[in-house]
């Protein structure tokens, strides 16, 4: 871990008309960080997650990405500058393959010869995509969808990774298999932004979680930290 | 017997050109789950403008085939550009607006258009240009293959070929059908949907823009009203096939094409534009998301 800010977002605030929906929330992730925000339903999680990539109207305050101001520009844009948002509900082209599921992953790169070097790599961390190469992504269990749309995701090469609820739907064998690969990937240098409602699984493997309560953050520290928590363990943990 | 082979040839060539139109109407309908209601008056245009280019131009002294071909281009460039400009003025900032607002402008900009042209072109019917003469290729006692007919087909085939091959195979065409999958998501991919849905409007205003000089050299009276009949054979085509599904557009508007000249031959040629709204009525009852309608449903 480095001491350098990748995402530093200020004062940030979201309204949807008139409803609030994230007040004035403020928080950093550095280069080679997990970093997790936590919360229940509406805490205004994935709300943060979006405006972080741009898919919100509404925002205000400043979003910073290895201190450039990205608060005004367009989704493609931020994904050109390595932003990858893995969203809610995996976002799969139903009917396409997973092939072309990858090579749109790769949209913004023009190269093939390094395109076709990520889907090798891919392929290796996620072989189950292999199999179901040309099959439309349609057919894919939960599991394989979402690992089609982290593996997607990746094509892009990526700075920063973000995922919305990966584990949403999923039998929990294969939340552990997707955590695991997470911290795998983050081990091998990839900085990791992630909105989780298993506030547990969160904890234990990021190296900092945010605590979100209707628009404000509540509570921060390290994974560790608070999973020893008693208040947390009492309010977020079901201990 | 020797009727029906007939009255194949001649359903082929209606359905083909219906697809040409139906498609627009289907891939606007795929990315901005929006009826353009002045698609089919962008193809008036598109014989419009083809018209004016043969006259001035002189498209019909041309020795066989390049005033044809120039004639399709022409339409396609102002079928283009008219379909660019009014994605740009009239749709595009009523992006975030609610569908029912854009679907009302839709129907603004046909009004528009239809009644326009007939200011700028005039209310009373054109005589289009004869850019291939009239000649006959197959002409045997049980069947008779006009050159038209067959052109039809044959151009149709090839800007399906062309279509299909853009559409799965190049890097564009992919990023067009991710946005109308799922227009978030392909945001989050770096694909910029604004400009994937104006190029959606262009191929399928370039489909209608050669499908206007196919339907002019078959039909050769034009004037400002001609889209509006065609253009809601189309839909109902496009309807049929399953709307937002490119090949269901195709099979949709063979069909329409098939059965509408087998009424008029069998039937009554008084039937003939009624068929088409039975046909809506039939599987608005039966089947309201077409023939080859959506497969998957969101896992969750």
């Amino acid at each position: 871990m480095s001491n350098k800010l990748i995402l530093d977002v200020k004062d940030l605030s979201i309204n949807y008309g008139r409803i609030s929906a994230v007040k004035k929330i403020s928080f950093q992730v550095f280069e080679g960080e997990i970093i997790s925000l936590v919360g229940s339903n509406g805490a205004g999680k994935t709300s943060t997650l979006k405006a972080c990539s741009g898919l919100l109207d509404g925002v205000k305050g400043q979003i910073l990405f290895q201190n450039q101001d990205i608060s005004h520009l367009s989704p493609e844009h931020r994904v050109k500058l390595g932003m990858a948002h893995v969203p809610e509900g995996r976002g799969i082209f139903l009917n396409m393959s997973v092939k072309e599921n990858l090579e749109l992953g790769a949209y913004t790169r023009k190269s093939k010869s390094e395109i076709n070097k990520n889907i090798e790599l891919n392929l290796l961390r996620f072989p189950r995509l292999k199999e179901r190469w040309l099959q439309q992504a349609g057919t894919l269990s939960g599991g394989e969808q979402q690992m089609l749309s982290i593996s997607r995701a990746l094509m892009s090469e990526p700075k920063l990774l973000l995922l919305d609820e990966p584990s949403m739907g999923l039998a929990p064998i294969i939340v552990k298999d997707i955590f695991n690969m997470l911290v795998q990937l983050n081990q091998q240098g990839m900085t990791i932004l992630l909105v989780e409602q298993n506030a547990k699984a969160a904890m234990k493997m990021s190296h900092r979680v945010y605590v979100l309560e209707t628009g404000s953050i509540v509570l921060t520290g390290l994974g560790s930290e608070l999973l020893n928590n008693p208040e947390v363990q009492k309010s977020y943990l079901g201990l | 017997m020797s009727d029906f082979l007939q009255h194949i040839i001649n359903g082929l060539s209606l359905g083909s050109i219906y697809a040409l139109i139906a498609l627009g109407y289907t891939m606007v309908y795929g990315i901005m789950q929006m009826i353009n209601f002045a698609h089919s008056d962008v193809y008036m245009v598109g014989a419009m403008g083809s018209y004016y280019l043969s006259r001035y131009f002189g498209f019909e002294k041309l020795p066989m085939g390049t005033g044809l071909i120039l004639a399709l281009a022409g339409s396609v460039i102002v079928t283009s550009v008219l379909a660019l400009t009014i994605e740009k003025l009239a749709y595009r900032p009523l992006r975030r607006a609610p569908k029912l607002n854009v679907l009302i402008t839709a129907i603004g900009v046909s009004l528009l258009l239809q009644f326009g042209g007939q200011i700028i072109f005039g209310a009373e019917p054109k005589f289009y240009p004869q850019l291939i003469g009239s000649y006959v290729v197959i002409d045997s006692p049980t069947i008779q293959l006009r050159l038209i007919d067959l052109l039809v087909l044959l151009v149709t085939m090839i800007s399906l070929l062309i279509l299909h091959f853009f559409i799965s195979k190049t890097r564009q065409g992919k990023a067009m059908r991710a946005v109308s999958q799922n227009p978030h998501a392909a945001s989050l991919l770096g694909i910029g949907v604004n400009r994937m849905i104006t190029l959606t409007f262009v191929v399928g205003a370039a489909l209608a823009g050669i499908a206007s000089v196919l339907v002019s050299m078959k039909y050769p009276k034009i004037d400002p009203m001609m889209g509006s009949l065609m253009g809601l054979k189309a839909f109902v085509a496009a309807v049929l096939g399953g709307i937002g599904n490119i090949p269901g557009a195709v099979l949709g508007a063979i069909i329409m094409g098939l059965s509408e000249e087998m009424v008029v031959a069998y039937v009554s040629s008084s039937f003939r534009d009624a068929l088409a709204f039975l046909i809506l009525i039939l599987i608005l009852l039966f089947k309201p998301s077409g023939l080859l309608g959506s497969k998957f449903v969101e896992k969750v």
